[in-house]
């Protein structure tokens, strides 16, 4: 790309950036599940690995706590999902 | 020139609110002007309050860029997954849709994405990124390299990063 196109090039993308308005990606049923699905997964990885009890318990409440906090998630972002779903 | 946020920390907290009051403002001023920009500002404004909360739950998996003057002008949430980087949300700060001078900056999203791209490279998955787009930043994407997966809906189509494309993304100066 010389130096013209590319600076044709920079242009394009300042005034794409700001015809997004702000909003470039954005939350729905799928990312959703799919981005906490992984991150209980990676817990439940370290809670096979663990060796000893107590590491065992800590790791158990993390998993417990990334459960609720992925329905409290949920549940604020139910309509606002359902709309970029359709 | 931008610089990267790791993380969601105290500070990162009490910006992110700041963003939500100025969105909120925004949206204000858009309904009694009768803006043609009201239904971007309250989407923004949406996902701002969105992006905050996730910020507050799942503080290591927040992502933004500072400027040089420090302020933060973009914010993601992303999840390493085996072979890509999955980014859940992206928004900028409230004053870019606006433009308000003097905060007002170009191009931040781009940068957090140049900058996501080589976090998805050290990772060890080539620059590959996968989202859920709003219809209105499709162009962008495509732009810098996404493509359409043909996956998610007309509301939030999903696109890629490819390894090829996000090369030319990671070689920028951001």
């Amino acid at each position: 790309m010389n130096h013209d196109s590319e600076i044709q090039y920079e242009k394009e993308l300042e005034e794409l950036e700001l015809k997004a308005g702000g909003v470039f990606a954005v939350p729905t049923a799928a990312g959703h599940r799919k981005r906490w699905e992984r991150k209980k997964e990676l817990v439940r990885r370290e809670i096979a690995a663990a060796t000893n009890p107590e590491d065992r318990q800590r790791l158990e409440q993390k998993l417990g706590e990334l459960e609720r906090n992925e329905l409290v998630v949920a549940e604020k972002l139910a309509a606002r999902i359902e709309k970029y779903d359709r | 020139m931008f610089s990267l946020v790791d993380r969601a920390d105290y500070t990162i907290h009490q910006e992110l609110e700041e963003w939500s009051q100025v969105a909120a403002d925004n949206v204000s001023r858009a309904i009694e002007s009768d803006s043609p920009l009201s239904s971007r500002i309250e989407i923004n404004a949406n996902v701002i309050s969105d992006l905050q909360v996730e910020a507050l739950m799942s503080p290591e998996d927040f992502r933004g860029v500072r400027d040089e003057q420090g302020i933060l002008q973009a914010g993601a949430v992303v999840t390493d997954m085996d072979d890509h980087l999955f980014v859940e949300y992206l928004v900028t700060a409230p004053w870019n849709i606006t433009q308000d001078l003097p905060r007002a900056v170009k191009k931040a999203a781009t940068a957090l994405m140049a900058l996501l791209a080589r976090e998805s490279d050290s990772n060890g998955h080539s620059g590959r990124i996968l989202l859920y787009a709003i219809p209105d930043a499709v162009e962008f994407y495509r732009k810098i390299g996404f493509i359409d997966t043909e996956e998610g809906s007309p509301n939030a189509p999903e696109m890629e990063l490819t390894p090829t494309a996000a090369v030319r993304l990671m070689n920028r100066q951001t």
